[in-house]
């Protein structure tokens, strides 16, 4: 009885434990050889719900769009986000493909949208700093200019490769980051109905894992932990 | 043993505390032959609210989802996006999503118009970059400039058995986008000037049809057990 009561209150340090960790909003998700943590408050302040779909982390935005109407100019908005990439044990982050997917609308003849970005990926506790970055490409080569009043679709990738660079294949964490802009413009110039609308609806980041070429060998902390455990076992045995 | 037990209960429900406060908004509906699963917050956040789900049939009733323009003021638009889940059940595969809307307008002026536009866009839930899209397209002409209200309706359809686009896809991410918008012109001199769009709030204001099917592997299995009938039936009447 004297030891179920010391697990209850071990049991409430849990808790206790878990308690701040949700003020903190840090959410771990799990996926195919690797964790994601991010801030939760921080991605779904711009209503972003993201989870891990087979080895890809998938953002389905529903409010980061921007829209420009009847000549009044530019407008344009931008959304960032970020989390670490962890990989298990034996593993680094090798390559992050990023997709963005959307669509836009236009009327008028000197209507336009545009999207810019840009992706990075830092090694965590590298000194110096490592880090790779890439802008956002539209996938096709057709301008977004069908100006028929139909959303149409647009696309944007890119590719962060980290293959051959020491600092990550030392299994590191990876801080990754991005950041997207939408803008679309009517002009006052322009005569007729004017329209300009573009929207993000999708981001999905394939993460590729390669194999590190360090031998994961258990550290001697780990070493000592295992024969703890052991002999608390044979300890336990014997006793019963 | 007992402690061990202890602390995996403690542990676990600490685990569930963190879990409720990360997916505090999951909703599922269960259909007929299919789940849907959706973030509340963000639905009742959207113009389209909740959906409820009858048979295979997901309606929403949109309260306020409308656009008008008057007096020569140009383009006024209304957009919102919302995602859904679709779960087919066990033995069920989903065949083909077919999104239709209702709703009515009301023009005067000869330049004014209304107009809707969107599109739906589904991804694989297990290869979230395998997706395919539809633009939805108005059915009914909205052309009618007597000042009276009329009826229109748009749709958008995709079908996922045989999509390329999709293979081996059976749950999948909808991404359901509308906007609407209503257009009078500052140089029309043809009298009152009055563009008015809006999405029923009716029960059938928007629908989506998920049409499935036995799964292949059920179609077989009922094969077998028809064959294995007359079989069993001579057995029977044998014995006696």
């Amino acid at each position: 009885m004297k030891f179920s009561k010391l697990n209850q209150a071990i049991g409430c340090l849990f808790v206790a434990l878990a308690a701040p960790g949700a003020e903190a909003s840090l959410v771990t998700l799990s996926g195919l050889g690797f964790d994601v943590v991010y801030d939760d408050q921080l991605i779904l302040s711009g209503q972003i719900a993201p989870s891990i779909l087979g080895n890809t982390i998938v953002f389905t935005p529903s409010q980061l769009k921007v829209e420009s109407l009847n000549g009044s100019g530019l407008n344009s908005i931008s959304s960032a986000y970020s989390f670490v990439i962890s990989p298990h044990d034996g593993l680094f982050v090798a390559g992050i493909q990023v997709q963005e997917r959307g669509d836009y609308v236009l009327r008028g003849s000197q209507s336009w949208v545009s999207l810019a970005g840009l992706a990075s990926a830092t090694a965590i506790g590298s000194a110096p700093l490592a880090s790779v970055s890439a802008s956002l490409v539209l996938n096709d080569t057709q301008p977004l200019t069908l100006r028929d009043g139909i959303s149409h679709n647009w696309s944007a990738s890119a590719f962060l490769n980290m293959q051959g660079l020491p600092a990550f294949s030392q299994e590191a964490d990876v801080l990754f980051n991005l950041n997207t802009s939408l803008s679309a413009s009517t002009s006052a110039s322009d005569v007729g109905p004017r329209r300009a609308f573009v929207q993000k609806k999708f981001s999905g980041e394939s993460i590729t894992l390669s194999v590190a070429t360090t031998p994961a060998v258990p550290e001697p902390e780990q070493w000592a932990l295992a024969l703890a455990g052991l002999s608390v076992l044979t300890w336990g045995l014997r006793r019963r | 043993m007992f402690s061990v037990l202890h602390i995996a209960r403690a542990s676990l429900v600490a685990l569930a505390l963190a879990a409720t406060q990360t997916h505090a908004s999951l909703v599922t509906l269960v259909g007929a032959t299919f789940d849907v699963r959706y973030d509340d917050t963000l639905l009742i956040a959207s113009l389209f609210g909740t959906p409820t789900l009858t048979g295979n049939t997901l309606s929403f009733t949109p309260v306020s989802f409308s656009a008008q323009s008057i007096n020569g003021n140009q383009y006024a638009t209304k957009d919102s996006t919302i995602n859904l889940q679709l779960f087919p059940h066990a033995g069920q595969q989903i065949t083909a999503v077919t999104l239709t809307e209702r709703g009515d307008y009301l023009l005067r002026g000869s330049q004014s118009f209304v107009e809707v536009t969107g599109q739906i866009r589904l991804f694989d839930l297990d290869h979230p970059l395998n997706e395919d899209t539809n633009t939805i397209t108005a059915i009914t002409a909205m052309t009618v400039t007597d000042g009276v209200v009329h009826n229109w309706q748009a749709g958008a359809q995709i079908q996922v058995l045989g999509n390329v686009a999709l293979p081996g896809a059976t749950r999948f991410n909808l991404t359901l986008e509308n906007l609407l918008g209503a257009y009078t012109s500052n140089t029309d001199t043809s009298g009152p000037l009055r563009a008015f769009i809006q999405k029923k709030n009716a029960i059938d204001g928007v629908s989506m049809v998920v049409s499935t099917v036995p799964e292949p592997e059920g179609w077989g299995l009922a094969l077998v057990g028809l064959l294995m009938v007359p079989f069993v039936a001579r057995r029977h009447r044998d014995a006696l």
